[in-house]
C-alpha cells in the first residue's frame, strides 16, 4: 500500500467516521434523555438522502405523505387527551410543533422546491421534512409508553425500526441513490489529494458538534435536557416535561441524523434500509463511549469508519467481520477501564 | 383568615394495587405551616406524591381553586406547587448554579436577567451557595445539598411548598437555619407543608399539625395543642428532655 | 398429586396430538416453526427475563447448531444422535467463551457483544466454503433416531412438540430449584446472589450457555426438517425477531416464549396472505403493518400478552404452602453449621480506614464483636456506619486495617466469600425479588446449605433437598411471623414486612454472624417491638448480630453494646447507659448550646 492509496483510505475512513460519530451523538442523547436506544436513527439519514434525490429526479417527495399523516395522528391524539383532561394550557406550542411546523415543512418540501431549485434549497426542504419528524414519532410511539422498562423501549423503537423501512420501501422504491458530488476546485485541497467532500464533511461534523455543545453548555433548553437525562425526577420537580424534553431531543436527532444524509448521500449509495446499517455503527461508537459519554463516542465511532476502510480495502467479503470482531477486545478493554460504565438501570 | 391555597378530600393514593393512603382530608393556608408527623411507614413521603401528581389517587386536589385531578406534575410546578422531596433529586453532575438556573425553569420568558437576579436573592438566604457556585452539586456535603434542593425549589416562585424530611440526616445547627429560611418563607404569604419525622422542631415552628399513622390521618389541630396529646407525647416526643428522645432526630 | 396438577400437560398432549393427525400440511408447518421459534425464545426469557441479560445473538447460536448437525450428517453421515450431541456441545462451548469474556461486563456491553458475535459468525458462516457458503447446504439426510425414522412432517412435528415440553419443562424445574431462585436474585442486583454465596458470574454464564443450548437444539430441530441450510436464517435480524417475541410474550414468564412466538408468527403469515388483496400488490405492508401492530400491543400491554392469558390458566390465590420434608433431611441442612462458643471474639476490626479519592469515610476504626452479643453502631448520617458495614461484608474493599471473623483475616475477601465463613446480611434499601414468592425470597438464604447444581435442578433429581430447603424457610418464616404470607410476591408486602423478610432470609443461612442494615427503618412500634424480641431470641441461641442503625430508642432496648461513630470516627463505646451519658454523643446528636 503506498502513500497515496493509504491517505484515500484515511480520508474515506474519516469521512465516514465521522457521519457515524454524529449519529453516536444523536444515539447517546437521546438514551440519556429518554432511555430509548434509538434503532431508527439511521432511517433519518437514508429518508434524507432519498428525499433530495427524489426531488432532483423531478419527483415528489412521497416522504410528505407519512409526515403530514403523522402530523395528523399526533395532533388528533394531543388534542383526544387534553379534551379528556379539560387541560387547554399551553396548547398553542403544541399545535406549532406537532401540526403546524411538519405541514409547513410538508409544504415546503412539496410545492417550494423542484428539480430546478438550488441543490442548498433542495436539502434545507429534506432536512426540515427530516427533523420535524423528531417530535411526532415521540408523540405517537412513545409517550404511550411512558413508563415502560428500557427493554421494552428498545423493542418499541425495533418495531417502529420496521414501521420506517416499510413506509421507506413503499415511498422511495427499492432503488438507491447517490447525492451529486459538490464540484469546487481548491487548489490547496488537490495538492494534498484531499477531496473536497472529505473536508466539507468533517468541517460540517464538526461544526454541527461545536453546535450541539453550545446548545447543551449554555443555552436554558439545552441545560433543561441535560437535566432531565441526569434526573428525571429533578426536572420535573423544575417544571421540566419529560414528554416535551424527549420530543426536543428526537427533534435535534433527526436533524442530526437528516444534516448526516446530506453529507454522507455524496459518498455511499443509500438503499431504503441503508440506514440501518449505519445506525448499527453509531451505535458501536455509542456503545465504546459507554452510552454516556460524548467524546469517547465520538473516537470510537471514528476508530470504526477508520477500520471499516481499510479492512474493505484488505479483505472486502470480511469487512464486517473484521470491524464486528474487534469490537469484542475494544468492550473488554473498556469494561476493564471503567467496570459499571455498562450496567443498565 | 388567609385563602386556602391548597386542599385536599377524601384523597387515597396507591401503590399499584396496594392503598397507601385512606381519605386524607387536608387544607393548607397562606401564610401557614402545615407540619405532618407520624412513623416512618406511615405514608407522609406518600402523600406529597400524591399532592404533586405522582401517584394514582381517588377524591380530589385542589391548588388554587382548579382541580388538578389531570395536571400534570409538571405542571403543576409552573403553577406554583413546590416540593424538596427526601432524596433531594438534584442535578449531581451540573453547576449549583446551573441547578438554581433550572429552578427558575417554569418563567424562564422573563430573561436572563430577571432569573440572575432571583439567583442573587436567593443566595442571600444561603450564603454557603454563594460561595460554591460554580461546584458540582456532587461535590457538596450533605448540608449544602439540601440547601441547595430547598434553594432550587425556592428558584420557582413557589406559592405552595412542600419539604419532605428536610432535617434528616443534618447537624441541628444546619436544621435551625433552614428551619429559619421557612419561617421567613411564612412571612411572605407561602404556604408550607412540613412533613418531619424530627417532631420536636416541628412543633416548634408549625401553625397546624396532622398525625399520620397506617395512612390514615389519627389526630389534627393547632400544633400546640396536638403537641401536648398524650399519645403524641408519648410516641413521638418521648419523656421530657430525654436524649434518646433528641438522638432519634438524628 | 391432584389430577389438576397435570391438567396443562393433558391440555398439550391433546393439542398436540390435534394438530398432527388432523392439521394440514401448511398448518402443520405453521406449527412447527412457532415451536422452533418458541424453543429459542424460552432460553431468551431465562436470559432477558429472569437473569436481566440481553442479547442479540441467539440466532448465531441456532445457526452453529444448524449447521454443525447439517455438515456432520450430509458430508460425513454422522447419526443423527451424534450429531445432536455436536451442536449442543459447539453452541455451549461458544457461549462459555463468549460469556467468560463479556460477562463481567454490564448490560449494554454484553448486548453489543452477542451483536458483534451474531454478525461474526452469520458472515462466517457464509464464507466458510465447506459449509456452501451463502447458496446453502443441501442434502441432509431425514432424521433418523433410535431407529425410528422422522421423515415425515407429522413425525417431525411431534418430535419438535415433545422437545418444546421437554425444554419447558427442564426450565421450570431449573427456575424452581435453589439455581433458579439465585439467578434470579440476580435482577435485584449482583451484591444479592454475592451475598449468599452465589457467583453471579458463573450463574450468568450457565444461564447464557443454557439459551445457547436451546437455541441449538431448535437449529439441530430446523436442519432435519428442511434439510437444506443456508444462512440467511441466522442474521442479526432474526435474533432482534427472538428478542421481540419474547418482549411481545411477556419475558416474565415461561409461557410467554410460546405466547410470543405464536402471535408473531401467525401475525405475520395473516399479513402476508391478507394484505396483498386488501390493498393491491403495490407495496409489501406487510412490514409497516406488523411493526404498527406490535407497538399498539406494547403500548397497551407493555409487560407482553402472555399474564393475560395466564389469568385464565392460573389461579393466583393465596394456596396454603404444605410442607412435608424428612426430619434429618432439614437437620442434613443445618449441619456443619455450630455457632460457636459465647464469649470469644468473632468478629476483630482494627485500624480500618476507607477512602474515596480524598474523602476519608472510614477513619482508623476499630472494635470487636464477641459471640452471642448484639452490637448496635450507631452514628447520624454520613458518620460511616454504612461504608463500615460494606467494608465488613466485602462489597468493598478497605485501605487499610484488618478485618478478621473467627481468627482469620477477612478484609479484601469478596462477599462471597465471607458468606461462606458463616456471616448473613440484609441490606439498606430492600433487596428481593419482588415477583417471587415470599418462601422462595426466603429460601434464597439457603443457597449456601444446599448443593445441588445446576443440571440437578433441571432434571427434577433434587426433591429431596428442594422439600428440606423449603421446611427450613417456612420455619425461619414462622418465627418471623410471616408464614401467613408464604405463598404471596415479595413485592406485594408492605416495606415493614419486606425488611422482616429480608431477616428471615438471612437466618435460612443459619449464620453465626447476623449483619442487620436499618432493621427498624419503616417498621412501626408495634413491629419494632417484635423484631426486639426476634433479636433477643436469636442471641439467647447463640447468633451474633451487629446491627447499623439510626433508632436510639430500638438500639437502647435491645443491644449489649453500641459503638459510637461520628464523621468515620469511633467517639464512644460501651453500654447503652454508658454511651446515653458520654458528652460527644450528645454533643454528636444534639449540637451545641441545645437543652
Amino acid at each position: 500500500m503506498d502513500m497515496q492509496i493509504f491517505g484515500l483510505l484515511m480520508q474515506d475512513g474519516i469521512a465516514s467516521g465521522a457521519v457515524y460519530a454524529l449519529l453516536a451523538l444523536a444515539l447517546v442523547m437521546v438514551f440519556t434523555v429518554t432511555r430509548i436506544v434509538f434503532v431508527p436513527q439511521g432511517e433519518f439519514v437514508s429518508y434524507s438522502v432519498l428525499t433530495i434525490a427524489a426531488v432532483q429526479q423531478g419527483h415528489a417527495p412521497g416522504l410528505v405523505w407519512p409526515v403530514a399523516g403523522g402530523a395528523l395522528l399526533a395532533t388528533g391524539m394531543e388534542l383526544a387527551e387534553r379534551i379528556r383532561q379539560r387541560n387547554p394550557a399551553g396548547l398553542a406550542s403544541r399545535l406549532l410543533v406537532l401540526f403546524i411546523a411538519p405541514l409547513a415543512a410538508c409544504a415546503f418540501a412539496r410545492f417550494g422546491i423542484d428539480a430546478n431549485s438550488a441543490y442548498a434549497l433542495q436539502a434545507l426542504a429534506a432536512v426540515l421534512l427530516v427533523t420535524a419528524m423528531g417530535p411526532l414519532i415521540h408523540r405517537i410511539t412513545f409517550r404511550p409508553l411512558d413508563s415502560a422498562s428500557p427493554l421494552v423501549l428498545l423493542v418499541a423503537a425495533i418495531a417502529l425500526h420496521f414501521v420506517l423501512v416499510g413506509l421507506g420501501l413503499y415511498f422511495f422504491g427499492p432503488e438507491g441513490s447517490r447525492l451529486p458530488q459538490q464540484e469546487w476546485s481548491v487548489p490547496l485541497l488537490a495538492s494534498l489529494s484531499i477531496a473536497p467532500q472529505t473536508l466539507m464533511v468533517v468541517l460540517a461534523s464538526l461544526a454541527l458538534v461545536a453546535v450541539f455543545f453550545a446548545f447543551f453548555g449554555h443555552t436554558l433548553s439545552g441545560k433543561a435536557l441535560r437535566a432531565t437525562a441526569v434526573c428525571r425526577d429533578g426536572a420535573q420537580l423544575v417544571g421540566i416535561s419529560p414528554d416535551r424534553s424527549g420530543e426536543l431531543a428526537l427533534g435535534i436527532a433527526a436533524f442530526i441524523g437528516a444534516v448526516s444524509g446530506v453529507l454522507i448521500g455524496p459518498v455511499t449509495t443509500i438503499y431504503y434500509d441503508s440506514g440501518f446499517l449505519l445506525a448499527l455503527k453509531g451505535f458501536v461508537g455509542a456503545i465504546v463511549g459507554g452510552l454516556a459519554g460524548y467524546v469517547l463516542a465520538a473516537a470510537g465511532s471514528l476508530a470504526v469508519g477508520l477500520l471499516e476502510a481499510f479492512a474493505s480495502y484488505g479483505a472486502s467479503a470480511a469487512k464486517e467481520i473484521i470491524v464486528f470482531a474487534l469490537i469484542v477486545p475494544l468492550l473488554v478493554w473498556r469494561s476493564m477501564v471503567d467496570p459499571h460504565a455498562g450496567e443498565v438501570e | 383568615m388567609s385563602a386556602v391555597l391548597l386542599q385536599a378530600s377524601r384523597l387515597c393514593a396507591f401503590h399499584g394495587r396496594i392503598a397507601a393512603l385512606h381519605d386524607i382530608d387536608l387544607r393548607l393556608h397562606a401564610g401557614q405551616i402545615v407540619t405532618v408527623v407520624g412513623p416512618n411507614g406511615a405514608g407522609k413521603s406518600t402523600l406529597l406524591a400524591a399532592l404533586m401528581g405522582r401517584l394514582p389517587i381517588t377524591g380530589s386536589v385542589v391548588m388554587n381553586q382548579v382541580d388538578q385531578r389531570h395536571v400534570a406534575p409538571e405542571r403543576r410546578v409552573a403553577m406554583g406547587l413546590g416540593l424538596v422531596p427526601e432524596g433531594r433529586d438534584l442535578f449531581a453532575a451540573m453547576s449549583v448554579e446551573d441547578n438554581l438556573v433550572l429552578g427558575a425553569f417554569t418563567w424562564r420568558s422573563e430573561g436572563r436577567r430577571a432569573i440572575a437576579a432571583q439567583v442573587k436573592q436567593v443566595c442571600e438566604l444561603f450564603p454557603r451557595l454563594h460561595e460554591r457556585l460554580h461546584q458540582q452539586a456532587h461535590t457538596l456535603s450533605g448540608g449544602e445539598r439540601q440547601m441547595l434542593a430547598l434553594a432550587r425549589a425556592l428558584m420557582g416562585r413557589p406559592r405552595v411548598l412542600m419539604l419532605d424530611e428536610p432535617s434528616l440526616g443534618l447537624a441541628p445547627l444546619v436544621v435551625r437555619d433552614i428551619f429559619a429560611v421557612i419561617g421567613q418563607l411564612r412571612q411572605q404569604g407561602v404556604a408550607i407543608l412540613l412533613v418531619e419525622q424530627n417532631a420536636r422542631a416541628a412543633f416548634a415552628l408549625a401553625d397546624y399539625a396532622y398525625v399520620l399513622e397506617m395512612g390514615r390521618v389519627s389526630l389534627h389541630g393547632p400544633a400546640h395543642a396536638v403537641s401536648r396529646d398524650a399519645r403524641v407525647e408519648e410516641s413521638y416526643l418521648g419523656a421530657p428532655r430525654d436524649p434518646a428522645a433528641c438522638a432519634r432526630a438524628a | 398429586m391432584k389430577l389438576s396438577c397435570f391438567a396443562p400437560a393433558l391440555v398439550a398432549a391433546a393439542a398436540v396430538a390435534a394438530v398432527a393427525l388432523l392439521a394440514s400440511s401448511y398448518y402443520l408447518t405453521l406449527a412447527s416453526f412457532i415451536l422452533l421459534y418458541a424453543l429459542v425464545v424460552l432460553g431468551l426469557v431465562l436470559m432477558t427475563g429472569f437473569t436481566g441479560l440481553i442479547s442479540f445473538g441467539q440466532a448465531a447460536f441456532v445457526g452453529i447448531g444448524a449447521y454443525a448437525a447439517g455438515y456432520l450428517a450430509a458430508v460425513h453421515g454422522v447419526p443423527a444422535w451424534l450429531t445432536l450431541l455436536a451442536s449442543l456441545s459447539l453452541a455451549v462451548l461458544c457461549a462459555a467463551f463468549i460469556g467468560a469474556l463479556t460477562l463481567s461486563m454490564g448490560g449494554h456491553y454484553l448486548s453489543l457483544a452477542t451483536l458483534a458475535w451474531g454478525v461474526v459468525v452469520y458472515y462466517g458462516l457464509g464464507l466458510i466454503a465447506p459449509l456452501g457458503g451463502f447458496n446453502g447446504l443441501s442434502g441432509i439426510p431425514p432424521l433418523q433416531l433410535f431407529g425410528v425414522s422422522f421423515a415425515s412432517e407429522r413425525s417431525m412435528f411431534v418430535l419438535i412438540a415433545l422437545c418444546f415440553m421437554l425444554a419447558f419443562r427442564l426450565m421450570r424445574n431449573l427456575l424452581d430449584s435453589r439455581m433458579g431462585r439465585a439467578v434470579r436474585a440476580i435482577r435485584a442486583g449482583a451484591v444479592l446472589p454475592e451475598a449468599f454465596g452465589a457467583s453471579a458470574f458463573r450463574l450468568k454464564i450457565a444461564v447464557f450457555c443454557t439459551a445457547a443450548g436451546l437455541a441449538a437444539l431448535a437449529g439441530w430441530l430446523y436442519v432435519y426438517m428442511q434439510r437444506f441450510i443456508n444462512p440467511t436464517p441466522f442474521g442479526l435480524h432474526m435474533s432482534i425477531e427472538y428478542l421481540f417475541m419474547a418482549v411481545i410474550g411477556g419475558v416474565g414468564s415461561l409461557g410467554g416464549a410460546l405466547a410470543g412466538a405464536a402471535v408473531v408468527v401467525v401475525l405475520k403469515q395473516v399479513l402476508q396472505d391478507v394484505l396483498p388483496t386488501l390493498l393491491g400488490r403495490t407495496g409489501n405492508f406487510e412490514m409497516v403493518v406488523f411493526g404498527a401492530l406490535m407497538l399498539g400491543v406494547l403500548a397497551r400491554a407493555n409487560t407482553g400478552l402472555w399474564p393475560f392469558v395466564a389469568r385464565f390458566v392460573h389461579r393466583k390465590t393465596a394456596k396454603p404452602v404444605v410442607i412435608d420434608a424428612p426430619a434429618d433431611a432439614v437437620a442434613a441442612l443445618a449441619h456443619g453449621r455450630p455457632l460457636g462458643v459465647v464469649g470469644a471474639t468473632l468478629l476483630q476490626v482494627d485500624g480500618v480506614m476507607k477512602k474515596f479519592g480524598g474523602l476519608v469515610a472510614v477513619d482508623r476504626m476499630s472494635f470487636h464483636v464477641s459471640t452471642g452479643e448484639i452490637v448496635a453502631l450507631l452514628g447520624p448520617n454520613g458518620a460511616g456506619k454504612s461504608t463500615m458495614f460494606n467494608l465488613i461484608t466485602g462489597v468493598l474493599p478497605a485501605s487499610r486495617g484488618e478485618i478478621s471473623f473467627k481468627g482469620q483475616r477477612i478484609d479484601g475477601r469478596s462477599a462471597r466469600q465471607i458468606a461462606e465463613r458463616g456471616v448473613a446480611r440484609t441490606f439498606q434499601h430492600v433487596k428481593l425479588v419482588g415477583d417471587m414468592t415470599v418462601l422462595d425470597n426466603a429460601a434464597l438464604g439457603c443457597h449456601l446449605l444446599g448443593r445441588n447444581g445446576w443440571f440437578r435442578a433441571m432434571a427434577g433429581f433434587n426433591g429431596r433437598e428442594e422439600r428440606a430447603i423449603r421446611a427450613m424457610a417456612m420455619e425461619q418464616l414462622r418465627r418471623c411471623g410471616l408464614d401467613e404470607l408464604a405463598s404471596m410476591p415479595a413485592a406485594s408486602l408492605p416495606l415493614g414486612k419486606q425488611r422482616i423478610l429480608e431477616i428471615a432470609r438471612a437466618l435460612c443461612a443459619r449464620p453465626q454472624l447476623l449483619l442487620l442494615d436499618e432493621p427498624a427503618a419503616g417498621l412501626r412500634h408495634k413491629e419494632k417491638q417484635e423484631l426486639a424480641g426476634l433479636m433477643k431470641l436469636l442471641r439467647a441461641e447463640g447468633v451474633t448480630v451487629l446491627i447499623v442503625d439510626h433508632d436510639m430508642e430500638f438500639i437502647m432496648n435491645i443491644a449489649d453494646r453500641l459503638v459510637v461513630m461520628q464523621f468515620g470516627q469511633k467517639i464512644a463505646e460501651g453500654s447503652a447507659e454508658t454511651v446515653r451519658r458520654d458528652p460527644r454523643v450528645q454533643q454528636a446528636y444534639l449540637g451545641v448550646g441545645v437543652a
